[in-house]
């Protein structure tokens, strides 16, 4: 007689869900009986979000909900849902199951990124969501976003980044010029301002990171999220030595998510 | 007769009876609704709880109750601590405890025991954790390979510096793994002819990946092809120490 035989399936999958994705997913491997109680969904219930129900059926992806709760974990892991219109996009983190947000461009306040002679918006085949901000010029680069922190994954440390890439031709102004970075959380009194170059020499360029899915990133700034009631994180991003034209870079969004503990 | 508080009884499955506080005894959801649904002076039988384990739960339940009602001096962190140890018992004490607190459905009891179990279950292996229950592995070579390719992400190598996973793959997987999981295996930057002897010496005829790691954490990650050998269905997993050059 061992413990499969000896508890309940119900015990069996509390026992599971106090574990993590990580050991669920190994878990299954042990015996015929530990697979089927490792994919229920009382488990993966517990691992995702517990507004994650209506988070999908605001999204552009209602049709997960029915799916089992497993795939629904592993789906939103490696596939970030629109979410808001197309201009937000969700996912997870997948070893904590904690939630990432991405803010669009179109969801961020973007100083003249309405005339077309500074900003225009096209559809890259590369980008999650249906429209891009490409510079054509600007003298004052300046944007702004904030998100409520009610909304992310409570007792954890989320890092913000600006995902971005430039163009390779007829880009100026980025090249050993730095950009202001400014996350901003008025409640816990949290206020970190970064200047970084987006287009840096290789030895500065321990800042910028490939993400793997055509862009980049920077980080911008941390903050430790603890209930989610203080109130919102605000950011913005500006270069406003209007002497130097800039020109040539293509805003992906802003992201938050929890900040990597091992790379 | 002038007893400040109620008592309830208790009649466990091998006939002892246990005289217990009220507050106590309604630590468990089942007794609570039974005594206020019943008559209060009758004797409450848990048929399915023995002494011994009866007995060890009602230390639980007083411990808890007397340290939320403040009649004992103890700190948040002491009781942790006790909690701690009391559930230092072998493994058929604690299922028994857990069926008991499953039972009697006294939450706090079942999570302390669930966790407990939970937590000689997080970041081993299969074959560890068979061990440590007695589990007989019920799986054919083929279906185990199966239920891994399903839940293949959460093999990745998790190693520290210098300690290294490789798993050896049937061909069709090597190749799934070669263009589309960016998170499959990471060897550390280290003398690569050491290495590639100790695979052949204890694989034979057996082809693998290997990726070089920089030693700048951000740039990407470099593939670097071994010499493709026959490759054979099956998987063994190896592990490798060695120093690694920084």
């Amino acid at each position: 007689m061992e413990i499969t035989s000896i508890l309940p399936e119900e015990c069996l999958c509390l026992i599971i869900s106090l574990t993590s994705p990580e050991d669920a997913c190994r878990s299954a491997m042990i015996s015929h009986a530990s697979r089927s109680v490792a994919n229920r969904d009382e488990v993966w219930e517990r691992f995702l979000p517990s507004d994650c129900r209506s988070i999908i059926s605001g999204s552009s992806s209602s049709s997960l909900l029915s799916l089992g709760k497993k795939d629904v974990y592993f789906h939103l892991c490696f596939h970030p849902i629109l979410i808001q219109n197309g201009t937000m996009s969700f996912q997870l983190e997948k070893k904590s199951g904690k939630k990432c947000y991405m803010m669009g461009a179109r969801a961020l306040s973007i100083i003249q990124g309405d005339t077309p002679a500074h900003w225009i918006w096209t559809s890259l085949q590369e980008s999650r969501f249906p429209e891009t901000a490409e510079l054509k010029q600007v003298g004052w680069l300046h944007m702004r976003g904030k998100i409520e922190t009610k909304i992310l994954s409570s007792d954890t440390n989320y890092a913000v980044y600006f995902v971005f890439k430039l163009r390779k031709e007829h880009t100026t102004g980025f090249t050993q010029r730095s950009v202001g970075f400014h996350v901003h959380v008025d409640k816990i009194d949290l206020r970190e301002v970064r200047m970084v170059s987006l287009d840096p020499l290789r030895d500065e360029s321990q800042y910028i990171r490939e993400r793997g899915d055509g862009w980049m990133e920077i980080e911008m700034g941390a903050f430790f999220n603890n209930c989610g009631d203080d109130g919102s994180v605000e950011f913005s991003i500006w270069e406003a030595h209007t002497n130097y034209v800039k020109q040539g870079l293509i805003i992906e969004g802003i992201e938050l998510k929890p900040k990597d503990i091992a790379s | 007769m002038g007893s400040t508080s109620t008592k309830i009884k208790l009649r466990t499955s091998d006939q002892k009876v246990f005289e217990v506080e009220k507050a106590v005894a309604v630590q468990s959801q089942t007794i609570k609704y039974i005594y206020e649904n019943g008559c209060p002076d009758s004797v409450i039988h848990v048929h399915s709880v023995s002494g011994d384990i009866l007995s060890k739960i009602l230390d639980y339940c007083k411990k808890h109750v007397n340290s939320a009602a403040g009649k004992e001096d103890i700190s948040p962190e002491e009781l942790y601590e006790w909690d701690a140890n009391f559930v230092k018992v072998d493994q058929n004490t604690l299922f028994d405890l857990i069926l008991a607190a499953n039972c009697l459905k006294i939450e706090s009891l079942l999570d302390l025991t669930c966790q407990t179990v939970a937590n000689m279950i997080k970041g081993k292996r299969p074959e560890e954790i068979r061990t440590t229950f007695n589990i007989k592995n019920d799986y054919t070579i083929e279906a185990e390979e199966a239920v891994r390719r399903e839940n293949k992400w959460a093999f990745d190598m998790l190693g520290g510096v210098g300690t290294m996973v490789i798993e050896e793959l049937a061909d069709d997987t090597m190749s799934k793994c070669v263009t589309n999981t960016k998170s499959r295996v990471c060897v550390i930057a280290a003398n690569q002819i050491v290495m590639m002897r100790s695979i052949s010496k204890l694989a034979n005829k057996k082809s693998i990946d290997v990726y070089k790691q920089p030693q700048n954490p951000t740039t990407p990650r470099i593939k670097e092809s071994v010499k493709q050998r026959n490759v054979g269905t099956g998987f063994i997993e190896l592990f490798f120490h060695f120093k690694c050059k920084m």
